[in-house]
């Protein structure tokens, strides 16, 4: 199954008005950084219309499509079964008397400047050069950070010390620098908290379609209020439900939950997913925010949510079984948002918000 | 365009819209234009105001400073920068203390530009880079001319100062193409200006300056040397530098580099000038002085302190290896 998304950086931007429209390959799946380019479906230099598919893209789980951002002449910037990135221009909509050049070959080196290691690990991903998305000197750090992969320990990280706090003394003359680092290092942590008194609560409200995904979600809105350096960094009070479908993963973030009756966060759970079923899209979370994951859809008991595209946490809720007394919540941070210590505090108040549903309805 | 094209035509802007300014100097009207070509066509165009002056350094500088004192811009060409020594006496006894002498009203904007720098094989007394002797001459800003400074910026601020300005000119580098934005952006540089001392100053990185590890300090044509040095450190073995590329060397205010160097925590300063009481260690006395300063792990790096050989090949016995370049560059990256 696929979904169509535009390829276009922005809208409204048409070829005929002479700047090129870039074709961009969009996030289809949130744990794929990576993509095929499957076809192109239109040729090199075909004449296509806004909105009309020009592209296929693939990752592990699903296929989108991409519709032309404007009207114009196709431009292929990057061959059929490029491995690209997501966020990298693939193509080009240009004018109609534009010139074109001819399409690039596969594995044809980009001419992009690229350090040696992160050459090397182009090579072992698959990875088109032209598919690394952004400009200048291509680093292996990038790589890494496109792959998902861990900081290898190798080259400049081996030979100097960490971003720890050995780091030279720079201290009191400016903020100590950001770390050379590409990927957050997502850490986690995890508490067992019980679900009975849920099922209890549950139980009593029959007819009402609130569930325990409304309970977390209004839950984890009030034990978040606490914690202001978070709302400093998300910009305001918003969760991002992560949505898992046959398309990809979906994150719709609802603004502040705690101030919201469980009745209204239902009606809007339903009215995000149907909006996801009928293929319209939702309103994707912007990142800073915090969102929560509940996989039960997917048969899964226990799992470590990902970090994701800028994400400041997730929590991650696994499947209810009806032996078993708990759940687990499995918290993945970033710690340049949260620490250890807060991350634990904040999972204490969630567990002790849980097990006491009943207050969740006073609101 | 390249360095000595874009000089020529700053002087000539420069006598355009103020005719307050003159040329001084050796042989440098038309046709030959200078040793250099730095002022060719500009005495056809502006007669009265390129002086051809006989070969006597320090007349031709005390003849400026007077100008100066009178209300004119003068800017003298010392043909080799080694011939500064004759001018020493008219700077430090006269020209940068007449402001000081004699009141607010006194100005000296007198300006000298010379070509410094080895790299053609002229021998000893025709290759060194003689800036350091004058850093410290209280009232004397020194700026350093090369591809990454834009001269007509700079010839303006400086003309407006009250004091006089020497103008070290990288000498190798007359035929190199101007480093502007477009020349960065094609070639893949992280590429930013800053001021420092009243001029721009350029830094450049391969990568954006948060992943770099060690901020280069340089200027003249060693900042050009130091280009594709600092590219193969980063292609070979990621080991990322910002080069800041200084215009003026004995800026009063620092604060702009303590700023830049603070995301790194290391610096190192390059220089092709002799060692010992050279620019870097001048540069890294004051800097120590500032809060906080202290403990950045801070390194110079200047040329052997000896007389540089007459011909290309024992030129280059007397210049910093490129070796010692990457050394000293792994060993500041891998200190604690």
């Amino acid at each position: 199954m696929s979904r169509s998304v535009s390829g276009g950086a922005s809208s409204g931007r048409t070829a005929n008005s002479g700047l090129p429209a870039p074709i961009v390959v969009p996030t289809i799946n949130a744990n794929d950084r990576i993509v095929m380019l499957a076809e192109w479906s239109r040729p090199h230099a075909d004449e296509v219309e806004p909105g009309t598919v020009v592209a296929t893209v693939e990752s592990s789980k699903s296929a989108a499509e991409i519709e032309a951002p404007a009207g114009g002449r196709l431009h292929w910037a990057v061959p059929s079964g490029a491995r690209v990135a997501t966020g990298t221009v693939i193509g080009w909509i240009v004018g109609l008397s534009a010139a074109i050049p001819p399409v690039p070959r596969l594995g044809e080196d980009a001419g992009r400047p690229c350090t040696d290691s992160a050459r090397r690990l182009i090579a072992e991903l698959g990875l088109d050069m032209r598919g690394v998305p952004g400009e200048g000197l291509i680093t292996e750090a990038m790589i890494r950070q496109l792959a998902g992969a861990p900081d290898s320990g190798v080259g400049t990280a081996a030979e100097t010390p960490s971003d720890g706090p050995s780091e030279p003394a720079m201290r009191g003359v400016c903020p100590p620098a950001k770390p050379a680092r590409a990927a957050p290092v997502p850490a986690f942590m995890s508490r067992s908290v019980a679900k009975g008194p849920v099922d209890a609560f549950l139980d009593a409200r029959t007819g009402s379609a609130v569930t325990a995904t409304d309970i977390f979600l209004k839950a984890q809105g009030i034990a978040l209020q606490e914690f202001t350096a978070w709302k400093r960094g998300s910009g305001g009070d918003r969760i991002a439900l992560a949505i898992t479908t046959e398309a990809g993963l979906i994150a719709p973030a609802i603004d502040d939950p705690a101030a919201r009756t469980l009745d209204e966060i239902a009606r809007w759970r339903i009215a995000a997913m149907r909006h996801v079923a009928v293929g319209a899209g939702a309103v994707e979370a912007r990142p800073p925010t915090f969102a929560f994951t509940n996989l039960a859809g997917q048969d899964i008991e226990v799992f470590v949510p990902n970090l994701f595209g800028g994400l400041s946490a997730t929590l991650g809720l696994g499947l209810r079984k009806a032996d078993q007394p708990e759940w687990t919540l499995c918290l993945s941070f970033d710690h340049n948002v949260s620490d250890g210590f807060y991350a634990a505090r904040f999972l204490g108040s969630l567990a002790e918000l849980i097990t006491n549903p009943e207050q969740l309805d006073l609101a | 365009m390249n360095f000595v094209e874009s000089l020529n035509q700053a002087l000539r802007t420069r006598m355009s819209e103020d005719n307050r300014v003159y040329l001084l100097g050796a042989d440098i009207g038309d046709p030959y234009g200078g040793a250099f070509k730095a002022t060719r066509g500009l005495g056809d165009t502006f007669p009265g105001r390129l002086l051809s002056t006989p070969v006597s350094e320090a007349a031709l500088v005390g003849m400026a400073a007077g100008m100066a004192l009178n209300g004119l811009l003068p800017i003298v060409e010392i043909m080799f920068g080694d011939f500064l020594g004759l001018t020493f006496d008219q700077l430090l006894n006269h020209a940068t203390k007449f402001p000081a002498l004699y009141g607010a009203d006194c100005r000296c904007p007198v300006v000298l530009r010379s070509p410094v720098g080895g790299g053609r094989g002229y021998g000893a007394t025709h290759s060194q880079s003689v800036e350091k002797h004058f850093l410290g001459m209280p009232g004397l800003r020194v700026v350093a001319l090369g591809p990454h400074s834009e001269p007509l910026s700079v010839l303006r601020e400086v003309q407006q100062d009250r004091e006089p300005t020497l103008i070290v000119e990288a000498k190798s580098c007359y035929g190199e193409p101007m480093r502007d934005a477009h020349y960065w952006r094609t070639r893949s540089w992280c590429h930013e200006r800053f001021e420092l001392g009243g001029c721009p100053a350029t830094a450049i990185s391969p990568v954006p300056r948060e992943q770099c590890r060690v901020t280069v300090l340089a200027y003249g044509a060693m900042a050009v040397r130091l280009e594709p040095l600092i590219w193969r450190h980063a292609v070979e073995r990621e080991l990322f530098c910002e080069m800041l590329v200084l215009t003026v060397l004995n800026a009063r205010d620092l604060r702009p580099l303590i700023e830049r160097i603070a995301v790194t925590g290391r610096a190192i300063t390059i220089e092709e000038g002799a060692a010992g009481w050279h620019w870097g260690a001048g540069l890294q006395d004051r800097l120590r002085q500032l809060r906080g300063f202290g403990a950045t792990h801070f390194e110079t790096l200047a040329a052997r302190a000896a007389p540089i050989p007459s011909g290309l090949a024992n030129e280059e016995l007397a210049q910093i290896h490129d070796a010692e370049i990457h050394l000293a560059l792994d060993r500041i990256t891998r200190r604690p």
